[in-house]
């Protein structure tokens, strides 16, 4: 997906959630979508927050390229390499930014690699791609197997609730 | 199972469409999908406008609901109508509708009714601005593009009233009754992962090209759904006092810890 189609994306959706008009957005919302909110900030940072340590890119990108070379032990490497950066505070920044899970490496764990065994092959998703990609939980469940391609549309029935777990 | 049949209506309605034999089949099953969850919505909205009505809500806020329903209704049809395009039939087998919680162990009817306009119009809705909002940008200028502009626009709509609701109800709600919602959050939020992966497989990777019949990369999406509630949806509802993040960070770990023992 194009970067600025995401961006304006999200920015329709926080225009909606938030009353914001990004400026220079051309979501296309109308006044017949509910629209006429008064701008209220005119850039769209909060969106697209940079990562609190840039090194932790760099990182990240390190990592990368340890898992590109499959064919020279890339395995081995990335292990290494993800292990190594596991230890760096800006990495565990990094990942908390984003991820907002403990980090608790090394070892690595089983989402790490697999991410980085699988996701991170993808060009197109070097770096926002792959921490959402490494989500467990995405990867976890089975895919609905019927439907083609993507139909999330129309809300679910709402859940009931539960009793709420003591999270620490 | 019920029988959805929706021909007649989407037929009147059929927009002219790229011919791109290689992906036909894929868009059938796509707006098949849509077709079946945009139209099964709308009991929804019908089941959300009886609990607002119970809670005491204003007869125009009812209304504007039990028009969502309609609208919804409308949705269906108009991705029946992209099937019937496609040469598919606008015909389905679908689930009997789940019952929509009413909530009773809630303290309130106002209470029980937040619930479901947060799972609802916050959390659903505002995904689905996003999503389809992307989806729409990518999509050529065309009679699809048209349609998927009216859906849009009303997806937009249904997204705003509930954070409308929450500007105007949230600031006399105590903070016992945010911690609450907050608490009811955990489960919406592990409701709402769970419902969207599911219907964003990562085996949707369509070639480029079709992003005019509507085709969306199920990683692309996925990853646009999780910047949405976690960059728009959490300080969102933050913003008018619902403990959104610790509630997002309680489902992420209920979501990794069944994930990791799976």
């Amino acid at each position: 997906m194009d970067e600025q189609i995401r961006k304006n994306a999200l920015r329709a959706a926080a225009r909606v959630a938030l009353g914001i008009t990004a400026l220079g957005a051309t979501t296309g919302v109308t006044a017949a979508c509910g629209g006429g909110l008064a701008p209220v900030r005119t850039d769209d940072a909060y969106l697209i927050d940079e990562p609190p340590h840039e090194d932790g890119s760099d990182i990240l990108a390190a990592a990368d390229a340890a898992c590109d070379a499959p064919a020279d032990g890339g395995g081995a490497d990335c292990e290494k390499v993800l292990a190594d950066a596991a230890a760096d505070p800006a990495f565990a920044e990094l990942l908390e930014w984003r991820f907002e899970k403990p980090v608790s490496m090394p070892p690595i764990s089983d989402e790490l690699r697999a991410c980085c065994d699988a996701d991170l092959h993808d060009p197109a998703f070097r770096f926002g791609g792959r921490v959402l990609c490494c989500n467990v939980a995405g990867d976890g469940i089975t895919s609905n197997g019927g439907a083609a391609g993507c139909t999330p549309w129309g809300p679910a029935v709402p859940p009931a609730m539960f009793a709420p777990l003591e999270v620490a | 199972m019920n029988v959805l049949d929706l021909r007649d209506a989407a037929r009147a309605h059929r927009p002219t469409l790229t011919v791109l034999p290689h992906l036909v089949e894929s868009a059938k099953a796509t707006w098949t999908g849509r077709m079946i969850n945009e139209h099964g919505s709308a009991q929804v909205f019908e089941a959300l406008a009886v609990q607002l009505a119970a809670a005491g809500l204003e007869a125009s806020r009812v209304d504007e609901v039990r028009g969502f329903a309609d609208e919804e209704r409308r949705h269906g049809v108009l991705c029946g109508a992209v099937v019937e395009a496609l040469g598919g039939s606008a015909l389905a087998e679908v689930p009997s509708p789940e019952p929509v919680p009413m909530h009773a162990d809630a303290r309130s009817p106002l209470e029980a009714a937040l619930r479901n306009v947060l799972s609802i119009c916050c959390l659903s809705e505002t995904v689905a601005v996003a999503l389809i909002g992307a989806e729409r940008e990518e999509m050529p200028e065309g009679e699809l593009r048209t349609l998927l502009t009216t859906i849009w626009a009303d997806e937009v709509g249904h997204a705003r009233f509930g954070w409308k609701l929450l500007d105007d109800v949230a600031p006399a709600l105590d903070l016992a009754t945010r911690d609450r919602l907050g608490d009811y959050l955990v489960v919406a939020l592990e409701h709402l992962v769970r419902h969207e992966l599911v219907h964003l497989p990562l085996a949707s990777a369509p070639p480029p090209e079709g992003a005019v019949l509507g085709l969306c990369s199920g990683r692309d999406a996925r990853s646009l759904f999780f910047d949405t509630v976690w960059s728009v949806i959490v300080p969102g509802l933050e913003a008018r006092g619902i403990p959104a993040r610790r509630a997002w960070a309680a489902a992420r770990a209920r979501l990794t810890s069944e994930a990791a023992a799976a």
